[in-house]
């Protein structure tokens, strides 16, 4: 089957199709949850959300954008979405619950991107969800405040307290 | 203690519109409870009804050649108005003049008969489909749909819903809780002392002027349509304006908070003098004006 | 420039959108400052550390058997709260039309042709992606967005019926349908906004607004025919 013929498929109820569409976006999408909600199986849960979402509102995807764009608004808005109603306290992650506080032991270069992935799941959960969508995905101030429900300048300023967290802990 | 009639009248008068050309003229009378339920019943023609500080019903009607029976009938509930004519065809026109007791309560059915309320003060519900609607007064309710015609409401109550199709809809006297609704519709308010607004429109221009209340929570709605806020310069008002494609202007206050993005929408706050009135505009790609009324 | 001014600065001079004025002023206080010096390289550090990170994480397990078992499910399994119609939007108002309605199927040749066909597509689209129509539970305030939707559609599918099977003079109907082409319109292109930004809280409300717009014309109209 070809890639282009996927997403036409899924929305003519080819599960084959949409399975094929999981596999190719799963990472993606897992990556996001994961960094946003700094737990692996809260990650699980909202990427599950995603797929199952994406399942139902394909018939409103008409191909303007792509997929994978639409897909991963989709995850960012059922994560913070979640995140809003649920009002669960935080939970510390399997990754960060080893560590006695904040500050991370400096580490050789290799080690160097797990220490950060640990570092920005023991970030503050605001400041967490900007660092993510501004830095590492790539999403504007404007648009993070328009999803996150928050002014331009709360993203601003969570973003620098982020970033500032960040390289306490790991220096 | 209200006096009140005991006579029942349940006369029925069944008058024939058959015959001359010229319009016919009728005229009862019935004694009716000062708070009676008055039902009225005109598809077509114009029905107007006023508030009068007698315990009875005075109907004085003028029927086009095919335009039905006159009825009239009841004490505390009253049911009076044109019986159209069943044998099909085009009804002809049949002029109401009903005079009520101020204290009634008046429900009036038409077609494209227009209908003109003034000077009573029970609830008012007032239906038409392409005739217009007035109401006067100080009304203790009111509810007036048109799908096309013209409503106007101006006349201090504490609650007023009007709701159009296309037909356009104004507003103003004093309306503590009011709400309009349209498709296509203008709607314009003259605020004052809403304690509770809401206007919503899919197409329709919606204009607010004055001075609304400290303290008012206002909310307007709409998909396309224009929306403009003329509001007195010492208004107090924050006004929150979401939208998604719509240009938004703003030459009163100043301006707060502003998101601007082009996929998920700006939101726009304006904060005139203190802010005591909540105004919250949402519209997909309607213009926003706000401005300084003259 | 003191250091408090730098330092604000150092996250627009890291990605390169600081204006050239302030760039030089930056740069020349950092030549001098050791403590501004390092928070810059530190900076830079963690951004280029950020870029290196995997855009990719497989889950720890597989999600598909889970995802599948959910997509059989009759009701939308996933929540967004912020995009629940207003208070009053929700089943019980239009449960009630509907019940007051005569819900005879017309099929006689039916004028509203064009809306019915609108209407009849998106609401079996929505059954379809939902398995099966949505059990409404009945005045449920945390109804999910697609099943509020679904409702929209049933309720002026039955007002619509309803209105064919009333006999409502020629010149209502075509008002009911002037009207109803307005509406439709300004539902699809909320439809295609979504899309472009599926799960917005605030689009998914106006477009639940749209519909009620909807529900009260044909309410409004289904008035006008009785007595």
């Amino acid at each position: 089957m070809q890639v282009s013929e996927l997403v036409p498929r899924a929305r003519a109820g080819d599960r084959g199709a949409f399975q094929r569409l999981y596999e190719d976006h799963v990472g993606r999408v897992y990556a996001l949850c994961l960094r946003l909600t700094g737990d692996p199986e809260d990650a699980m849960e909202r990427t599950q959300d995603t797929f199952v979402r994406a399942w139902r509102k394909l018939d409103t995807f008409r191909g303007e954008a792509a997929f994978s764009t639409w897909l991963h608004r989709l995850a960012v808005n059922v994560v913070l979405a979640e995140h809003r109603s649920s009002g669960r306290r935080e939970r510390r992650t399997d990754l960060a619950a080893a560590e006695a506080g904040p500050r991370v032991q400096p580490a050789p270069r290799a080690g160097l991107a797990v220490d950060l992935e640990r570092a920005i799941a023991a970030l503050p959960p605001g400041a967490r969800a900007v660092f993510v969508l501004y830095d590492v995905e790539g999403y504007r101030h404007e648009e993070i405040a328009e999803m996150a429900g928050i002014a331009a300048g709360t993203s601003k300023a969570q973003l620098h307290r982020a970033r500032r967290l960040l390289r306490e802990a790991l220096s | 203690m209200r006096r009140r009639l005991t006579a029942v009248l349940t006369a029925v008068l069944t008058l024939t519109a058959a015959a001359p050309a010229a319009a016919q003229r009728f005229e009862r009378g019935l004694s009716a409870a000062s708070d009676a339920t008055i039902r009225v019943y005109n598809l077509s023609g114009s029905t107007t009804i006023v508030g009068w500080d007698r315990d009875s019903v005075a109907l004085v009607a003028e029927l086009e050649p095919g335009a039905g029976r006159v009825y009239v009938g009841g004490h505390e509930a009253i049911k009076l108005g044109i019986d159209p004519p069943t044998a099909g065809g085009i009804a002809g026109a049949a002029r109401l003049e009903v005079r009520v007791p101020r204290g009634s309560v008046v429900w009036v059915k038409a077609a494209d008969a227009s209908i003109e309320v003034d000077g009573v003060q029970g609830g008012l519900d007032l239906y038409s489909v392409t005739g217009n609607v007035r109401v006067r007064g100080a009304p203790s309710t009111v509810r007036a749909e048109s799908m096309e015609g013209a409503i106007s409401i101006d006349a201090r109550t504490p609650w007023a819903r009007a709701k159009t199709a296309s037909g356009s809809i104004d507003l103003a006297g004093g309306i503590s809780d009011l709400a309009a609704t349209t498709v296509s519709g203008t709607v314009r308010v003259a605020a004052s002392r809403q304690a509770r607004a809401r206007i919503e429109s899919v197409t329709g221009e919606v204009v607010v002027s004055g001075r609304p209340t400290r303290g008012g929570a206002w909310e307007i709605e709409t998909h396309s349509g224009a929306v403009t806020l003329e509001l007195a310069s010492d208004t107090d008002a924050q006004i929150d304006v979401h939208t998604f494609g719509g240009e938004v202007r703003s030459e009163l206050g100043r301006v707060g908070t502003r998101r601007v993005d082009d996929l998920a929408g700006s939101e726009l706050v304006i904060v005139a003098g203190t802010g005591g009135t909540s105004i919250t505009v949402r519209t997909f790609k309607g213009p926003v004006t706000v401005r300084a009324a003259p | 420039m003191n250091c408090e001014e730098v330092r604000e600065r150092l996250h627009d001079r890291a990605e390169g959108t600081l204006p050239v004025e302030d760039r030089r002023a930056v740069d020349a206080h950092l030549k001098t400052c050791l403590a501004c010096r390092a928070e810059a390289s530190e900076l830079e550090a963690l951004l280029s550390a950020v870029a290196e990170l995997p855009r990719e994480i497989r889950p720890p397990r597989d999600l598909w058997h889970a995802i599948d078992a959910r997509l059989d499910e009759p009701e939308a399994a996933v929540l967004d709260r912020r995009a629940l119609g207003r208070p009053g939007t929700g089943l019980p108002r239009w449960a009630l039309v509907a019940a007051g309605l005569a819900l005879v199927v017309v099929t006689a040749a039916v004028t509203s042709v064009l809306t019915r066909r609108y209407d009849e597509v998106m609401a079996l689209k929505l059954r379809r992606s939902d398995g099966e129509a949505p059990v409404a539970a009945p005045g449920s305030p945390t109804a999910p967005a697609v099943d509020q939707e679904a409702r929209f559609l049933a309720a002026s599918q039955e007002l619509l019926e309803g209105l064919e099977s009333q006999d409502l003079s020629p010149e209502t109907m075509a008002i009911v349908r002037r009207n109803l082409e307005v509406i439709d319109a300004a539902i699809a292109e909320l439809h295609a906004a979504l899309e472009r930004d599926p799960g917005n809280g605030e689009l998914t409300r106006m477009l639940l607004a749209t519909y009620q717009r909807k529900i009260d014309l044909l309410e409004q109209a289904a008035r006008s025919g009785e007595g």
